[in-house]
């Protein structure tokens, strides 16, 4: 017994044998926290340096385009928050805008200026979960509890304006699901002012730290070319330097009468990222407060009976208003035949619909272009080659939200 | 397609320079274009399909792919049940082009892969592949990616069965004592 020990031991070089040289398949998710939801990522390893990586999703493939098609439009819009849940007005508005296109209708000028005030705190509140996860994947802890803090705030005037925190539904085909609440535009305003001194507080605790920079600068760097190749959109586009803003190349929701910029990374590595998106959120608060100092008077809804539901004080004593009213929400409104593409700049990059209607009042086909699905393909080109630790930094940096990659 | 919705569409885009070039290049293979709702859609021929890619991107600057899709047109006024919608975009010029391509068989449909052209596509014809069956020739790793393991059938034709599965029932010796249990 004695014996068959001694000879084990590593000490005894004879008995070594060959020194292994095979990699190491490493599973990691779908339950793993800084995959932000169920991403399960297959890698092969040669010690930590990562040889190959392959991102398997479906795990939350809910088939929602599928049940888009035996759902009239307006029964379809509440399945869209369901996909970026983290972003739920902007799936809103590229889905209500892709309709409005196909039926060729335009929304006043009053709802366009709410529209595009809520799709920026939507990006805000975005932003602050990926900064705070992010943060949290890397170490910084605290920055997660700050970050939560201001999206609470963002939250609660969503549940005070639509009556959900999460799954708003509140922009519909033709205006919005209802008035805002009378002190809504304050509540915005208090948010908002405070809102420059908080990111502020971000970046003092990221910016300069020096293991926040240890993890994320010249870390995973993806050249503009490959990105474009790649089908990358969004922050991680323009971390790599491409200028190119959805909201300004192709306005949409009276995005041409904002004044703001397009801010802009060199490298295209985690760090850049970061900076764009924390550059973003400044932006943001600025447009915020030009929809609420240039907020229109005039009507919220487009005035097009077939479409918006008619006021319900009107149902008391308005034959036609009750008729209008039954065929919306059983038949549904017909959208004449056609294909449309949409698309929406989300806070992860471009979001669009492509919208085929036979020209009955349920969608005939609705695919769904999600920015994380693309942005995610690309993570293998961004980690090979890189130390296992940096995997998490680049998941974190991507963005992802698996609802809206699996649908 | 164009056959699809005659009364909305208005004529094909002839003064747009991107089709002129696919016209000049690939002649009777360019089936039709149309502009609906100020969006240019090219319907092209599966074979002039990697040709269309490969110019559009070198030389009219289509460089981005925003996304392929899966289409099953059994409900629509189709000549072709299945085709596959392109989405580019010109970053420069800020343009989008969307390239239709018909599947010639409807039994198997069958297209050439533009993973060589856009590498991002790849996962994009996965998708269609797995959701709606249209297999994309040339793909270096054409697999499922959305639906689980073991799945049979493509849920996003229109024929798919998407009524309630059928539950499994095991049924035990009924305890002595207690009728049998009917049927």
């Amino acid at each position: 017994m004695a014996q068959e020990v001694q000879k084990a031991s590593p000490l005894n070089s004879d008995l070594l044998g060959p020194i292994r040289t095979e990699t190491m398949t490493l599973n990691m998710g779908p339950q793993h926290p800084s995959t932000h939801g169920v991403l399960r990522i297959v890698l092969e390893l040669e010690g930590e340096t990562v040889l190959s990586c392959k991102p398997v999703i479906g795990y939350l493939h809910t088939g929602i385009e599928k049940n888009m098609e035996v759902k009239t439009y307006n029964k379809a819009l509440p399945m869209t928050d369901r996909m970026d849940y983290l972003a739920p007005l902007s799936n809103n508005l590229g889905f209500v805008l892709a309709v409005e296109k196909l039926l060729g209708m335009e929304v006043p000028r009053r709802c366009r200026y709410l529209r595009v005030l809520l799709t920026e705190l939507t990006r805000l509140n975005s932003h602050l979960v990926w900064l705070g996860t992010h943060g949290l994947d890397l170490g910084a802890m605290t920055v997660f509890l700050y970050c939560f803090r201001e999206r609470e705030q963002i939250l609660k005037i969503f549940e005070k304006v639509s009556g959900v925190r999460m799954m708003t539904s509140y922009f519909r085909v033709g205006g919005v699901a209802r008035k805002p609440y009378p002190e809504f535009f304050a509540d915005c305003r208090r948010f908002l002012e405070s809102f420059p001194d908080r990111v502020d507080e971000y970046e003092e605790l990221l910016t300069d730290n020096p293991i926040f920079r240890r993890r994320t600068e010249e870390v995973c760097p993806l050249p503009a070319e490959r990105a474009i190749a790649l089908g990358m959109t969004g922050p991680l586009l323009r971390a790599c330097g491409v200028d190119y803003d959805i909201r300004k190349k192709e306005p949409y929701s009276s995005y041409e009468e904002f004044d703001f910029e397009v801010p802009l990374g060199k490298r295209g590595d985690v760090f850049d990222r970061y900076r764009v998106r924390v550059a973003e959120m400044r932006q943001s608060q600025r447009i915020c407060m030009q929809a609420l100092e240039g907020m229109p008077e005039g009507p919220l809804m487009a005035d097009d009976p077939k479409v918006v539901p008619p006021p319900k004080e009107q149902l008391a004593h308005d034959m036609e208003a009750l008729i209008h009213h039954f065929k919306i929400f059983t038949e549904g409104y017909h959208v004449p035949a056609g294909e449309v593409y949409q698309a929406v700049e989300s806070p992860r990059g471009e979001l669009g619909y492509y919208i085929i209607s036979d020209g009955s009042p349920k969608p005939y086909k609705v695919k769904v272009r999600a920015p994380s699905f693309s942005n995610l393909f690309a993570l293998p080109e961004i980690v090979t080659g890189r130390l296992m630790g940096d995997v998490v930094a680049a998941i974190g940096s991507i963005d992802i939200v698996l609802g809206e990659v699996d649908r | 397609m164009t056959d699809t919705v005659p009364a909305q569409e208005s004529p094909p885009e002839e003064a747009d320079a991107d089709v002129r070039a696919l016209r000049e290049r690939f002649g009777g293979a360019v089936r039709a274009a149309r502009s609906h709702c100020g969006q240019i859609a090219v319907e092209l021929l599966p074979s002039a399909l990697v040709g269309a890619a490969r110019l559009l991107r070198d030389e009219r600057g289509f460089r981005l792919l925003s996304f392929v899709a899966g289409v099953d047109c059994l409900e629509l006024p189709a000549p072709h049940r299945f085709k596959a919608t392109y989405s580019l975009l010109d970053l420069g010029r800020a343009k989008r082009l969307r390239l239709e391509v018909p599947c010639e068989d409807d039994l198997d449909p069958r297209l050439p892969s533009v993973s060589g052209v856009w590498p991002g596509a790849a996962a994009h014809e996965c998708e269609a592949y797995d959701l709606v069956g249209i297999f994309f020739e040339g793909h270096p790793n054409l697999e499922r990616v959305l639906t689980p393991e073991g799945m049979e059938g493509h849920p996003h034709r229109r024929d798919f069965d998407v009524s309630a599965e059928a539950v499994e029932f095991t049924f035990r010796p009924t305890p002595e004592g207690k009728p049998e249990a009917k049927g």
